[in-house]
């Protein structure tokens, strides 16, 4: 297949009636996931060009700065300039693994993310060891997050996807209990039609359950037949420019009928819910930003990145061996593959 | 081991759609695809295929009629008598493991429950016995693998339920209830396109199990299917 011809064939990037994305935060968000997606494809990027030489945005939160950092990483740059230019540095990465809320895991463990690429990258032993040393404290709490609202399988899948290149990487060690509570949240999540999410899978969320997948496999557990039925899904929803946020889905009654005979937990449930009968029929915007809108149906810079990623991941964990002209990037976050 | 042969047949109206089937199938090791041009130029198939990809595939029959059920005849008459075939269309997509599936006998037709993606949404094709099929069919013909059979070449349509019927009615008919295939249903495809030549070539293939043995049910069906044929036509 040849994914150049796919993923640039028609328009994939964010619109909102059209309009150009004009925040800089934005901007910068699309020049990362296009260079990204130049990368996997094999196309050279000039880095000079995707970031300017100095901050250009006052009150950044954590979660924008780690998230961010993470992609500037993997699109390689020198730790400096990104720690530089987002007015981080190690300490800070360090601090925000010191104190955390754990109300709602998945939020924290994406600014933990950054901060464990940014270790991850400077080699600094400490700064390893001390995060070695969190993820032990969230293997107790089996990464679930402590707000009734936000426990449940996909919010911990979520959460813990992101500790995933970290963990494999270093090596660390995770409890049999935790892994058991994987496996079981993601037999419980995957549909009918391969995909982890109602009505027939969300980029991220897709992306994040095939890594936690392949990363079982690893470590023992059969989730050959789930991947092998993924791999299916990811084919299936593959459309002319790419894949989209959101897949078509069986129809809506009969997607909730399904979901109706497989409940493991009231948040899933609704979560669940919600996207069959309201989200696929709304507007979405990545990571909060108006300016990175989309239709949910809509193939996105950012959906067509981790539709890519979660093929490679697919094919790397299935051993299959497919001659195509994308390849694996060197990656500390989102574009890691176990 | 049997040779496993994947019937491709390609037309004009689908040969976009022709990478994702080349590409699906380039994850399985160990078959051979069958290219069958119909109504189709061959440079136009060469054209739309990666030097690659064409390397892979073992045959590309170049004949002259516009008959799909003899172009199936004589694809497989290319192949020996142990070859497994698996009919597939351009578009479809295929589960890894369904290649893993064939026919328990030379007699035997194996199918498998299918996925359908439509223009709005997936749906599950579930075959639910024989008498269901004749009201509502189940089977989707990318499900088919077989050993050598002989295709009814004065059906130009609906060659493969009339197929199905046949085995279905020997008690040749094996069935796997498992997704294993996808079908992408297509507005220029002929399915849709030729949807009352379709309920014809149903109708006719119905009319001759009736001849062989009656059967009150399959009379309903006729009926019912001639029901549809009319209010088709009338909606055309």
């Amino acid at each position: 297949m040849e994914f150049k011809k796919i993923i640039f064939n028609s328009k994939t990037i964010f619109t909102e009636n059209s309009n150009p994305v004009n925040e800089e935060i934005e901007i910068l968000y699309l020049k990362c996931y296009n260079g990204l997606i130049n990368k996997i494809l094999n196309n050279n990027i000039t880095l000079e060009k995707l970031i300017p030489g100095s901050l250009f945005i006052d009150g950044l939160t954590d979660y924008n700065k780690f998230h961010i950092s993470s992609l500037l990483i993997d699109l390689g740059y020198d730790l400096d300039i990104i720690l530089n230019f987002l007015s981080i540095n190690i300490d800070k990465s360090l601090n925000v693994l010191k104190v955390y809320d754990t109300t709602n895991m998945w939020y924290t463990s994406n600014i933990h993310m950054g901060a464990l690429s940014i270790i991850s990258k400077s080699k600094n032993k400490n700064s390893i060891e001390l995060a070695a040393k969190m993820i032990k404290e969230l293997d107790r709490t089996n990464f679930s997050s402590t707000k009734w609202k936000y426990k449940g399988s996909i919010n911990r899948i979520a959460a813990f996807y992101h500790y995933v290149p970290f963990i494999d990487r270093h090596d660390i060690h995770i409890s049999e209990e935790t892994l058991s509570m994987l496996y079981e949240d993601l037999t419980y999540m995957q549909n009918s039609l391969g995909s982890f999410t109602y009505p027939n899978g969300f980029s991220c969320i897709e992306l994040d359950s095939v890594v936690v997948l392949a990363f079982l496999k690893k470590k023992g557990y059969d989730v050959s037949k789930m991947l092998e039925l993924k791999l299916f899904n990811s084919q299936c929803t593959l459309k002319e420019n790419g894949w989209s946020l959101y897949s078509k889905g069986q129809n809506k009654l009969r997607s909730f009928a399904e979901l109706c005979t497989n409940i493991s937990s009231i948040q899933d449930f609704l979560w669940n819910a919600k996207k069959i009968f309201y989200d696929v029929e709304k507007l979405q915007y990545d990571n909060g930003h108006k300016g990175l809108v989309s239709n949910s149906s809509d193939v996105t810079l950012m959906s067509n990145y981790f539709g890519l990623i979660t093929y490679i991941q697919l094919i790397n964990s299935l051993d299959i061996d497919i001659k195509n002209d994308i390849k694996k990037i060197k990656s500390y976050s989102l574009a890691y593959v176990v | 081991m049997s040779e496993k042969v994947v019937l491709l047949p390609v037309n004009n109206n689908r040969l976009d759609d022709l990478k994702f089937s080349i590409w699906s199938l380039s994850h399985i090791k160990d078959i051979k695809i069958c290219l069958i041009c119909h109504k189709l130029d061959l440079s136009h198939v060469k054209k739309t295929l990666t030097k690659d990809q064409l390397t892979k595939i073992d045959l590309i029959p170049d004949f002259s009629s516009t008959n799909l059920s003899e172009l199936l005849n004589k694809a497989q008459k290319k192949y020996s008598e142990s070859t497994v075939f698996y009919r597939l269309d351009s578009g479809d997509i295929v589960h890894v493991k369904k290649f893993e599936y064939a026919p328990s006998s030379k007699k035997s037709l194996l199918v498998h429950t299918s996925l359908l993606l439509e223009e709005k949404c997936f749906k599950i094709k579930i075959y639910k016995g024989r008498y269901m099929q004749l009201f509502r069919n189940g089977l989707v013909h990318s499900s088919f693998s077989f050993f050598k059979v002989n295709y009814n070449e004065s059906y130009k349509l609906a060659q493969d339920y009339e197929l199905s019927l046949k085995k279905i009615y020997s008690e040749n008919l094996e069935y796997i209830p498992k997704v294993l295939v996808c079908k992408r249903l297509s507005k220029n495809g002929n399915t849709l396109k030729n949807r009352g030549d379709s309920i014809s070539g149903s109708i006719n293939s119905k009319k001759q199990q009736l001849k062989k043995k009656f059967s009150l049910i399959l009379f309903i069906a006729i009926l019912f299917e001639k029901i549809k044929l009319a209010l088709w036509n009338l909606k055309k």
